[in-house]
């Protein structure tokens, strides 16, 4: 399979996140929820103002995030989150991370021991666009008597993930190794997350999401460079990847 | 020759008694207030004149003040000020003054304030800077007399710069509902309301403030504009309760019933066990009256007489226990306070009361002073052989024992009040009862005659009137209270009047 080009992969992306939008109106009749929230049947209910209120606001957030299932690295992302509640429970997110790995002390034990040096791709930068769902609004109360806020949001979306490629593993092939390169996939993700709202403008936010992607493992082929490679190349190999991205933040609501 | 013989007698035998004078001053001005106001003690008990005595009076309760004893000082500024301005008296002025400052930092008392104008004072000899002070407790001693006109002048001769100002502009408020000059005393509040400062002083004024206005408006049947000011007085108040439960009857007159019961759910929450709310059990009682469920009606009497019955008994026992021992009494709460109640235990809602009392609140304050004082006297050692030490002493003792007993009458004349209440309001449930034996309901409905007119609109959890678009957010009762809850409940019920009309058409 040939790769995509670089063109290809952002009109994918952009229709992959409109179509997650436009068809979610679709998908989900729009609940009542307010409605429903009204516990109408009950004999005595609590009735004041929402201490916190999404509708037609911006968030922005930032949020540090580590990728969580890696064997031989870590890896550490900056991550900014730009978002649009249109109700309290809808909105869209757009979200960008960038960031660097560490290598684990697993991974020099398994060269030293076994002589063995791995192929590893490591997630550079994340660009998604998603829906965000939030269903669930309640309240904690702390020993002290101080009350915290909460929702929990589910999300879905789709957007580019940059790998990067070290080529660190090709020492021993007897070609030169090729440059350090990041290449970008399309990818989907879903995910999960709770804001603890601090005040009626920031609120402290978590989330656990599940990236999945498809790659052509020949992108980390040490020959690729190789004028064999190049004139008669082999078929595409594609792998799956899913990383699990655990993020904590803060978001500011405009 | 035999007059300059006397004279200068008297000046060769007065001069070691000067001594403790002069070495006194020279411990003032090197600040050594501690040997100073032993000096001054030791010379005014051996001043060979007058004049030494008044000066050295004066040195004492200076240093007495400069070292913080702001009680002990009182006592001799005290002195000085009730034997009024005359020639003898040459610090009269300066510690009417001086009195006037330490009573805004430590409440010395209304008694002891009192005392020191027995005497008429020409208001020449008050200095501009102690007017404050003195109008406003002249004032006061006016209002308790009932001479509410008098009292409206005193108050408003209050200097706008002394601190006093705003305490007797609220006052002018008092005076003046009680005058039935509602319009004068909104305007007079409002003021307050604006130039109260920031900081729990003034905090607790605009809270006053917002609860006198609050109860105008609701006596001018503008219970809509009641609730304006009730909503005002913030959850962490000792009267956030009491608004809560006054707007309730505001609720009541608009026939907001749902918003009654909300409030009376507060009210009556395990939160507030102990507090002394009975009229609520009422409130809920007419309310549902008003709405035809005689089954809950009957609910809410006998809620009361549950509640409420089984207390009279230990209530008659206190009051008569008390009558005499005012001071004894006044323990009895604090012993309630502190949690160390052992006896009439049943009476807790009403001693809960009373200690949220400024009664209670003026008299803790003035023992807890004096306490400070002595325990820091006792840490003094230099002033025991002088005897200043057993003086101060004594006087702090007094001034603990009079502040109990002073607090203890006002508080048994307020809690016997409360037993009245009490009863009163006992009677009313067994006359509910028996009209709802008698099954004649209507006529007892009829007599809860309320306007029909101000009707519109609905009003949330929290005494606010809900607004267009506004975003709420509904929590359920499950029979778990939470405390950030109270004061927001409303009712889903409906009346049943329409339905029993229907019944009774068929």
């Amino acid at each position: 399979m040939k790769k995509l080009s670089e063109l290809w992969q952002k009109r994918i992306l952009w229709l992959c996140i409109s179509g997650v939008f436009i068809t979610s109106f679709f998908a989900f009749p729009i609940p009542n929820l307010e409605a429903q929230d009204k516990f109408e049947d009950v004999e005595v209910r609590v009735i004041r103002p929402r201490y916190f209120n999404k509708k037609f606001r911006l968030e922005l957030g930032g949020a540090f995030t580590a990728v969580m299932n890696q064997n031989f690295i870590y890896t550490y992302l900056g991550t900014g989150m730009l978002t649009f509640h249109f109700a309290e429970w809808i909105g869209l997110e757009l979200m960008g991370s960038y960031g660097f790995s560490i290598d684990k002390g697993d991974k020099s034990l398994l060269f030293d021991d076994e002589g063995i040096k791995t192929l590893i791709e490591r997630d550079k930068f994340d660009l998604f666009g998603s829906l965000i769902i939030t269903p669930i609004y309640g309240k904690y109360q702390l020993t002290s008597g101080r009350l915290i806020y909460f929702d929990t949001f589910f999300t879905l979306g789709a957007g580019l993930s940059g790998l990067e490629f070290k080529f660190d593993h090709c020492e021993d092939s007897g070609v030169n190794n090729p440059p350090d390169e990041t290449i970008s996939y399309p990818g989907f993700q879903g995910g999960i997350g709770q804001r603890f709202f601090l005040s009626k403008k920031t609120s402290v936010r978590w989330d656990v999401r599940g990236r999945f992607l498809s790659f052509n493992q020949n992108d980390g082929n040490c020959e690729k460079n190789t004028e064999a490679f190049l004139e008669n190349p082999p078929p595409s190999v594609s792998k799956n990847r899913t990383s699990i991205f655990m993020q904590l933040g803060m978001s500011y609501f405009l | 020759m035999k007059k300059l013989v006397i004279i200068l007698m008297l000046f060769i035998f007065s001069e070691p008694l000067l001594a403790n004078y002069r070495a006194a001053q020279s411990f003032f001005q090197r600040r050594d207030y501690v040997s100073s106001a032993s000096a001054f003690f030791n010379a005014l008990a051996a001043a060979p004149s007058k004049a030494v005595a008044r000066k050295s009076e004066w040195g004492l309760a200076q240093s007495l003040q400069k070292l913080e004893f702001y009680y002990s000082a009182s006592k001799y500024y005290s002195d000085i000020v009730r034997r009024g301005p005359k020639g003898s008296n040459p610090f009269f002025k300066n510690a009417l003054e001086e009195i006037g400052k330490v009573n805004s930092r430590v409440q010395i008392g209304q008694s002891q304030v009192v005392k020191l104008f027995k005497k008429s004072v020409n208001i020449g000899n008050v200095p501009s800077s102690a007017r404050g002070f003195y109008y406003y407790y002249q004032g006061l001693e006016a209002f308790k007399d009932g001479a509410n006109s008098r009292a409206y002048k005193l108050f408003k001769k209050v200097p706008s710069r002394s601190s006093y100002y705003l305490k007797a502009r609220f006052h002018m408020g008092v005076a003046s509902t009680a005058a039935g000059k509602n319009n004068q005393a909104v305007r007079i509040f409002e003021g307050v309301r604006r130039q109260a400062p920031s900081g729990a002083r003034g905090d607790y004024l605009r809270e006053l403030t917002n609860l006198n206005i609050a109860r105008i408006k609701y006596g001018a049947k503008k219970y809509r504009d009641a609730l304006n000011y009730y909503k005002f007085i913030p959850r962490d108040s000792d009267n956030w309760l009491q608004a809560l439960f006054e707007a309730s009857w505001s609720f009541f007159m608009l026939q907001k019933h749902n918003n009654v019961l909300g409030n009376s759910h507060t009210i009556l929450s395990p939160f507030f066990i102990n507090r002394f709310y009975p009229e609520v059990y009422i409130l809920k009682a007419i309310t549902y009256l008003k709405m035809c469920d005689t089954k809950k009606v009957r609910v809410a009497v006998n809620d009361f007489q549950r509640r409420y019955k089984p207390i009279f008994k230990d209530i008659r026992n206190m009051l008569a226990r008390y009558k005499d021992d005012y001071s004894g009494f006044f323990k009895l709460i604090s012993n309630y306070k502190r949690g160390r109640l052992n006896r009439y235990k049943k009476t807790k809602s009403i001693l809960d009361h009373l200690m949220r009392t400024d009664s209670f609140k003026e008299g803790v304050d003035t023992i807890r002073f004096s306490d400070r004082e002595l325990s820091r006297l006792s840490r003094v050692g230099r002033w025991g052989a002088s005897g200043l030490k057993d003086e101060l002493k004594n006087f702090l003792r007094r001034k603990k024992s009079a502040a109990a007993r002073d607090a203890g009458r006002r508080l048994f004349k307020k809690g016997t009040g409360y037993f009245k209440y009490l009863k009163e309001l006992s009677e009313q449930t067994i006359r509910i009862k028996t009209e709802m034996l008698l099954k004649d309901l209507d006529s007892l409905r009829r007599e809860l005659k309320i306007p029909v007119s101000d009707k519109k609109g609905d009003f949330i959890g929290g005494l606010q009137e809900l607004k267009v678009g506004q975003k709420l957010e509904y929590w359920p009762f499950e029979g778990e209270y939470w405390e950030d809850e109270l004061g927001y409940y409303v009712y889903n019920v409906e009346s049943l009047c329409k339905k029993k009309k229907r019944k009774k058409r068929k």
